[in-house]
């Protein structure tokens, strides 16, 4: 393979007005997306502490902190235990669902932070996305 | 959710029958998953999904064009195809030669592309979200697959697809994907498969995410269908499981 090709190309491309477009657009996106997962790792870390989570045994769909080699600490102290699975969580029902755990009516509680900010936050993505495609 | 967007430097490489194939055997392991089109120059990959005749009510230009909300596109195709587990979406481009030219001269927001991916994975509960893009390196490229979690860059062994690739991979690196790994399809049964193995690694220095063979039998097939639905017993299968693997992982 032509080493020097390649870099030609490459170099060629990286110094394109629309790579570099892409490149700051993207670059914007991943900050507001990595702040935001920050924001709801602190949310989770607190209610998690308050919630005795060494007892309730959580499992995270740690996926969706997708920054790379950065998830949550407290996520190593939570272990997997079986497999019922809740989706969407509402406020009330996240508290009774702690005690169920507490007391070993439930066996395994799936969540996925995305919903989870839903829970604390109340914030709708798909109203805030309409607004913020409409103000453009 | 994860996005994993499937590319390739050239045409004919078997991206979308790919693309379809590992987005039915990942639902097959009981999970939620979307295939998105963005090759909006030239839409294929509904054909695998059995919707080759027929003219969805929204596509993606639609979305793109903010006629209509991402939800409203999502076609649930998991009875059609005859899923036995799991969930899949397709969320089409437009055949329509007005709305691809209208949508390539006009452009798109990333970030429009990139909330309605968040939206869908949202409303839909998604475990992946896969992009089948179009060949070659350009704006819209560059545009789908900076937004995902993993890239798998799908090359045959051919002279032609070796450069391409090499340069596709490394523009990746420069848009500091997380990760990216390399897949060899349609590899013809004489092949020394560790030289291949060592000769990708030296020259583009990613992770090999799968080696897939050239089946005769998914040629015959010519796109009709997705193949490993009627044929989880197949070959084929352990190819596609060490994808699956590599994108979980």
């Amino acid at each position: 393979m032509d080493k020097n090709k390649i870099e030609e190309k490459v170099n060629e491309i990286e110094q394109s007005e629309y790579f570099q477009n892409v490149l700051s657009q993207v670059k914007k996106i991943r900050a507001i997306k990595n702040k935001d997962l920050k924001k709801k790792s602190e949310i989770w870390r607190n209610i998690f502490a308050k919630s005795e989570q060494q007892k309730l045994g959580y499992f995270l769909d740690y996926y969706q902190f997708s920054i790379p080699n950065e998830k949550p600490d407290f996520l190593s102290n939570l272990t997997e235990i079986k497999s019922s699975e809740l989706k969407l969580i509402e406020n009330e029902k996240f508290h009774s669902i702690i005690e169920d755990f507490r007391t070993g009516n439930h066996s395994l509680l799936k969540f996925k932070f995305s919903n989870c900010s839903e829970l604390v936050e109340t914030t709708n993505l798909k109203e805030n996305n309409k607004l913020k495609n409409k103000n453009k | 959710m994860k996005i994993i967007a499937i590319h390739s430097f050239r045409g004919g490489t078997g991206k979308s029958n790919l693309c379809a194939n590992l987005a039915a055997f990942t639902a097959m392991q009981d999970k939620t998953v979307a295939v998105v089109d963005t090759d909006i120059q030239s839409p294929g990959i509904h054909v695998l999904f059995g919707y080759g005749n027929k003219n969805p009510k929204y596509t993606l230009n639609d979305y793109l064009n903010k006629k209509c909300d991402i939800d409203k596109v999502a076609i649930d195709l998991t009875k059609k195809i005859k899923l036995p587990k799991g969930k899949i979406f397709l969320i089409p481009s437009a055949m329509d030669a007005n709305e691809i030219t209208k949508i390539l001269r006009e452009g798109y927001e990333v970030d429009l592309l990139s909330n309605g991916f968040d939206e869908l994975g949202e409303e839909f509960n998604l475990d992946y979200l896969f992009i089948d893009t179009h060949p070659g390196l350009n704006e819209e490229t560059f545009l789908s697959t900076a937004i995902s979690d993993v890239l798998l860059v799908i090359m045959r062994l051919d002279e032609q697809d070796w450069v391409g690739s090499a340069v596709t991979l490394e523009i990746a690196k420069k848009l500091e994907l997380p990760k990216m790994g390399v897949i060899l399809n349609k590899i013809l049964p004489d092949i020394d498969l560790k030289k291949v193995r060592n000769d990708v690694s030296k020259n583009f220095k990613v992770d090999i995410a799968g080696l897939v063979n050239y089946y005769e039998e998914l040629a015959k097939i010519g796109s009709k269908e997705i193949f490993i639905i009627d044929n989880p017993e197949h070959e084929m299968a352990n190819s596609i499981q060490e994808i699956y693997n590599f994108i979980a992982d």
